[in-house]
């Protein structure tokens, strides 16, 4: 169908050892273009985020209200249970049992997504001039959200935990049910090798389970949505809502370990 | 002039695939502004600035994604000679021939992806590869027109 001359395809040899040789300096052309887009990337983040809240101002309006009852019903709850926490970390401490370490997070503003479809990633505004390092843990204080897998200066690149690349050592909060999950590029998780037998319901809470200590322990991953079976038959797997709106994810926490 | 507003148009084009087009997903996905960028050089500039646009494109998509190697700064290139060597034999004037040029060198260019997000380490599950690969191409090719019209108001092409 098509017929090349000799002369046409050393051209296009020569094209293709040049377009190569770009290829191999993409990697630390990165470090150097990203700081560079950082702003204009804000720029049309804010822009976005704007003409969002204009577009969609009466559903923001009606979910404000919902969440304000929200928030005035979680700030009794969390007086609460800030009275039972005192109340433990008193009789912990007369136990003599270890206290648990707290975290410390840095803030992050999302400014940025693969623009591909074959992965599920986000820019944030932090790097590793802020402290931020390949491998930590990002959340929300709703749930987890991913791992940094790539750190310029000035910004970083999380992979989030619906990218089938991420696995999550999780348990049942309930039951205490373990279980692997992974995501699917889509707006739900799978949590896999739960045996035949295993106790698991919808609604059921699943929360990081510490074992791979790669995620820190108890941090919610999403709430279960169907449990179904393999077609193998040999195990279960089980649906999973997350926490954390991930399509919808505007600022971060990066935990320090 | 025109090729100056061309690439500005493409450095906006990628921010706006950056930024705005996770938000105009359509069942989880994003259509691919930049080959559009691609095939409207290919079809309608000169042979060396489509080029040129071809591999900035590319260095830009590869910019914010995580393909580490270059994938689309060596595919984005490799569509622009696919899509010469068809031009040759096959005239494509129209809107809708435009549209089916960009849905199936979506298609192909997702095999591509695949193979080396493969090859690097990125696992795809198959059918979840089959629905973003199908669908992708049919939203890319959906907003051809559009984009069209943009790159044809402001940069005159």
């Amino acid at each position: 169908m098509f017929k090349i001359a000799k002369k046409t395809l050393a051209r296009l040899a020569v094209i293709f050892a040049v377009i190569f040789c770009l290829a191999l300096i993409i990697p630390p052309a990165r470090f150097i273009v990203m700081p560079v887009l950082k702003v204009p990337l804000y720029l049309f983040n804010g822009l976005r985020r704007n003409a969002a809240a204009i577009l969609f101002f009466y559903r923001n309006r009606d979910r404000a209200e919902r969440l304000q009852a929200r928030i005035d019903f979680l700030l009794k709850t969390a007086s609460d249970r800030k009275e039972l926490e005192l109340e433990n970390q008193r009789l912990r401490r007369l136990l003599g049992f270890k206290q648990k370490a707290g975290y410390r997070v840095i803030p992050a503003i999302v400014i940025g997504r693969d623009p591909s479809n074959w992965s599920s990633t986000v820019i944030i505004d932090r790097g590793s001039s802020s402290g931020v390092q390949k491998g930590f843990v990002c959340v929300t204080f709703l749930g987890l959200v991913g791992r940094v897998i790539e750190t310029t200066r000035t910004t970083s690149t999380v992979m989030l935990v619906n990218d089938p690349n991420v696995s999550v050592s999780a348990v049942v909060q309930r039951s205490r049910q373990e279980g692997l999950v992974s995501g699917s590029l889509g707006g739900t998780l799978l949590m896999k090798y739960l045996p035949r037998d295993c106790d698991i319901k919808v609604s059921d809470a699943v929360v990081t389970s510490g074992l791979t200590r790669v995620f820190p322990k108890g941090i919610p991953v999403g709430t279960v949505v169907t449990v179904r079976e393999e077609s193998s038959g040999l195990s279960r797997y089980a649906v999973i809502k997350p926490a954390v709106e991930l399509s919808a994810l505007e600022e971060v926490l990066v935990v320090i370990p | 002039m025109r090729e100056k507003k061309f690439l500005a148009i493409v450095l906006c084009l990628a921010l706006v695939q950056a930024a705005v087009a996770p938000s105009l997903k359509f069942f989880g996905v994003a259509p691919d502004l930049l080959l559009i960028c691609v095939v409207i050089a290919s079809l309608k500039m000169e042979r060396s600035f489509a080029f040129l646009a071809a591999v900035s494109c590319g260095l830009l998509k590869d910019a914010f994604g995580i393909a580490g190697f270059g994938v689309y700064t060596f595919l984005y290139p490799s569509a622009f000679l696919v899509l010469l060597q068809i031009s040759r034999t096959l005239v494509i004037d129209t809107a809708i021939l435009t549209s089916a040029a960009v849905f199936c060198l979506s298609l192909a260019l997702a095999g591509a992806e695949r193979i080396v997000l493969g090859y690097l380490g990125f696992r795809i599950p198959v059918f979840v590869f089959l629905k973003i690969a199908v669908l992708q191409a049919a939203y890319t090719a959906v907003v051809v027109p559009l984009i069209g019209r943009l790159i044809n108001r402001v940069a005159r092409v």
